[in-house]
């Protein structure tokens, strides 16, 4: 692992073309003219705004962002547990594989429809972000494990360092850096199907139930507002993992 | 602890004979150099006293209740690790400030928070060297121990390195003479290799 890799990626896009953006968004609206088809930039922060001081807003919020990231924290577990048994046995490697590869391949409605036959609808959200989340981290966590430097495993076992630092300090270091890529994939992902889940099952006070409601009304700056506070909430959430897993990276290499 | 005896050590990989009847009294107390050209088998030879291989033939006694520290051929570091605790992982006896202090002895200043993948080869090469030699060991194994050393660095090394393994068992491989003599150590020399 470089020391590239610890430093802060120029992934996060530029000020100024977000800008850009943003104004050719507002030169279209007013191309346009239609509120229903494109709302302007401002008017959809004007909306937002309008909604961020109601307290149904937050309790949309709060549902959606409890059973997303409920289902996201399931998975990252579920797939740090079955990564490290994939690691271990061949036989789970094999046994995963498949059902990895339909995970990853069925289209998200189908797993919806088929979601919504089984279970009530107001956990929809949960078992969708959990199947977009698992796959991803059960990869990345196995490739990180089945990666780790052996020259560095046979140095602890020459100088006996204890099994339990050896997992800190060489298997979850060198894992970190694959796990962080995965869980940033993963979040983006999990919003997108979650919110998704939500637009299909409709569970009552959630922001599924708002996109829903602003289709059915024609209420496009409804639509952008609650769009723009998915974008928020994906972000948000994206960069608290994210720092909360480089604090553990700094901290693990401080042994 | 008694003397190191191997006799007839023997071990291929992938069919390729790289060990053959090896034997050899490794004194107890002492450092000893074994001289042998490149290619010769000397790094496995190691792996096989650390125990990272097993031998094909023959055995290995007097490591059974060893403390072993090493110094690879490969440094073998945690690359986005500083060097000070590179050396505390295994130094957990040593304190960081006790640590710190040796790394200056051997001319690593300013270097202390720089993660070992941003060091040069001769730095990386004192780091693992001062995390063998404050590690808690009696028997240490040196692989070209003083590799990429410049004359002035590999001075200070060798001196550090004799302060910590005075009545010590000490084991080096190397095939440069020089590092024999600085090391005051007995040599062992095998022209001809290990493989025949």
């Amino acid at each position: 692992m470089k020391a590239q890799s610890l430093r802060k990626t120029s992934s996060n896009p530029k000020v100024w073309a977000v800008m850009f953006w943003i104004i050719l968004w507002q030169i279209a609206s007013m191309v346009i003219g239609k509120e229903i088809l494109l709302v302007s930039p401002l008017q959809t922060i004007n909306r937002f705004l309008e909604l961020a001081i109601t307290s149904a807003f937050w309790q949309s919020i709060f549902s959606s962002l409890s059973r997303i990231s409920f289902g996201f924290i399931l998975a990252v577990l579920t797939g740090i547990a079955l990564g490290i048994l994939s690691s271990q046995y061949t036989i789970a490697r094999d046994l995963l594989s498949p059902l990895m590869l339909t995970i990853k391949t069925v289209p998200v409605a189908s797993f919806i429809i088929v979601a919504l036959i089984w279970f009530s609808s107001r956990h929809l959200s949960i078992l969708i972000s959990f199947l977009m989340v698992l796959p991803i981290i059960y990869t990345h966590v196995l490739d990180g494990i089945m990666g780790v430097d052996h020259k560095l495993l046979e140095m602890s076992f020459v100088f006996r360092i204890p099994r339990i630092r050896t997992i800190a300090y060489i298997y979850v270091l060198q894992v970190l850096p694959n796990f962080r890529t995965a869980c940033k994939l993963a979040i983006g992902l999990c919003w997108k199907a979650g919110i998704a889940a939500e637009v299909i099952g409709i569970p009552t006070g959630s922001i599924g139930e708002k996109l829903q409601q602003a289709k059915v009304y024609l209420n496009t700056a409804d639509l952008f507002a609650w769009t723009f506070v998915i974008i928020l909430l994906s972000l948000l959430f994206e960069r608290i993992v994210s720092f909360l897993l480089y604090k553990l990276q700094k901290r693990l290499q401080k042994a | 602890m008694p003397d190191i005896q191997i006799k007839n050590l023997g071990i291929s990989f992938n069919g390729k004979r790289i060990l053959t009847d090896v034997s050899m009294s490794i004194p107890h107390g002492e450092t000893t150099c074994i001289m042998a050209p490149s290619g010769s088998g000397k790094t496995t030879l190691l792996n096989l006293l650390m125990g990272i291989y097993k031998p094909d033939n023959g055995s290995i006694s007097g490591l059974e209740n060893a403390k072993i520290a090493a110094v690879f051929q490969d440094d073998r570091l945690i690359e986005s690790m500083d060097p000070v605790s590179n050396i505390h992982l295994v130094c957990r006896n040593q304190s960081r400030n006790t640590i710190i202090e040796e790394m200056k002895s051997i001319g690593l200043t300013d270097c202390f928070d720089q993660p070992v993948c941003e060091l040069s080869g001769g730095m990386r090469r004192r780091v693992a060297l001062l995390r063998a030699i404050l590690s808690d060991w009696n028997v240490l194994l040196l692989d070209e121990p003083f590799q990429g050393l410049d004359d002035t660095s590999k001075k200070a090394t060798v001196n550090k390195v004799l302060q910590w393994c005075h009545g010590k068992t000490v084991l080096m491989v190397t095939h440069d003479p020089d590092e024999a003599k600085l090391m005051q150590a007995q040599i062992i020399s095998v022209k001809q290799g290990f493989k025949q």
